[in-house]
């Protein structure tokens, strides 16, 4: 436990807080831009809160979700930038999480921008550590601290835990028939009109079973990610190669959970000092023998 | 000057304990997933509860219920949807999801369940 809790609480750039900031923030403005929030309570006639939407006495109106809309993606581009982000920050993540909530009211909970929201919501918890660089207004602050090392750890560690839990459930619930019978060829087949992905894949059971596999694997294996940063690459890699597969053969969008992913393990800093070096090298010494 | 605030401790073990929670529960209070995404295992058929919903000017709509659903809640979901309702029919159609014709899934099994009416439920088949 103490181990866990050195980790968490171990020193950080701030710039790497500052990448996690930016990234949700522009990824948060994005799936907020491309979702038509206005027209999905004219369209349902049924409301069923989920959760804190049991707040709200009916699906939002279509004013008002535009209204969120618009706040919540200025709140997340403003909140990219640095700026005022004691406000900018919470109405991101408020904004975010109501019209997410009217997507779940409608008789189906969405898990694909919970990773985000739940990310988000620790650049928030940050407080002003977040803001410590790579702002309109410090752009060039490399302090180095605890304050900016536990959001972008415990951010890590919550992806973690929803890929393994996300195997673990198959564990709980099927076992190893997830893989070993014809499950995956029965979710393909059942889509309305599956493409031809999907119909190749679901008409060759032994070619289900691997994928079947493969997923399975990689849920359960995926906390190696904290443990074995080499091994970040290759879990990384193929969780963003799965989440594309099941796109393209179910039509499932999860580009927000993999987005997610992405921004919190890689290490922003160093792939920007590594760009900035080859972009403008440094010049030779002089004196230096060529 | 660098450390981290005093509420952090706390507020990470809260944080990831609800993780924890909310998998092995389980509960679904999002963004506080479960994560049981496909967990449980598909059958080889597809069954489909839908009602229809007979209007007085003699047009029908269709729509998706869940099973068991019972009669006269039904019926007067359907009036408060869809204006004066002389009847609503449930079916229940069943597919084999590997029965296909020509790449495309082939037509389902449908069969009338019951009839609601102001005049009760009549059972089919």
């Amino acid at each position: 436990m103490h181990r866990a809790e050195r980790w968490i609480f171990a020193p950080e750039n701030a710039r790497r807080l500052a990448g996690l900031r930016i990234g949700l923030c522009l990824l948060l403005a994005y799936r907020l831009a491309v979702h038509d929030y206005d027209a999905f309570p004219a369209h349902h006639l049924r409301f069923v809160p989920h959760f804190y939407m049991d707040a709200f006495e009916r699906m939002p109106s279509p004013d008002l979700s535009t209204l969120l809309q618009a706040i919540g993606i200025a709140a997340a581009l403003v909140a990219a930038l640095g700026l005022a982000l004691r406000i900018t920050l919470p109405a991101a993540l408020v904004c975010g999480l109501i019209l997410n909530g009217m997507l779940n009211s409608a008789g189906r909970v969405m898990v694909r921008d919970a990773l985000l929201m739940l990310c988000l919501a620790l650049v928030v918890a940050a407080g002003r550590a977040a803001g410590d660089a790579w702002t309109v207004r410090a752009p060039r602050q490399t302090e180095v601290g605890e304050r900016y090392g536990w959001p972008v750890r415990t951010a890590m560690v919550v992806i973690a835990l929803a890929y393994f839990f996300a195997g673990f459930q198959k564990w709980r619930y099927s076992g190893f028939a997830w893989v070993t019978t014809d499950n995956l060829r029965w979710i393909l087949y059942a889509q309305p009109h599956p493409n031809g992905l999907a119909l190749f894949i679901a008409d060759r059971p032994l070619l289900s079973h691997l994928f079947a596999a493969c997923a399975l694997l990689l849920e359960t294996c995926f906390p190696l990610v904290l443990f074995v940063p080499r091994l970040r690459w290759l879990l990384i890699t193929a969780a963003v190669s799965m989440h594309v597969a099941i796109q393209i053969a179910l039509g499932l969008d999860y580009s927000a959970q993999w987005m997610t992913a992405v921004i919190v393990f890689v290490n922003w800093p160093i792939v920007l000092d590594w760009v900035r070096r080859r972009v403008t090298p440094v010049p030779a010494p002089q004196g230096t023998p060529h | 000057m660098g450390a981290a605030p005093r509420y952090a401790r706390p507020f990470v073990a809260v944080f990831v304990g609800t993780v924890l929670a909310c998998a092995l529960v389980p509960l679904n209070l999002w963004p506080f997933s479960n994560w049981e995404l496909f967990s449980r295992l598909r059958g080889p058929t597809e069954n489909i509860w839908q009602a229809v919903v007979t209007q007085p000017n003699g047009r029908s709509l269709s729509y998706s219920i869940g099973p068991h659903t019972a009669c006269a809640p039904l019926l007067q979901s359907a009036r408060a949807r869809f204006g004066p309702a002389t009847g609503v029919r449930i079916y229940h159609s069943e597919r084999l999801l590997s029965d296909r014709v020509s790449g495309r899934a082939a037509a389902p099994y449908r069969t009338i369940v019951v009839t609601c009416s102001s005049k009760g439920a009549r059972a089919s088949g």
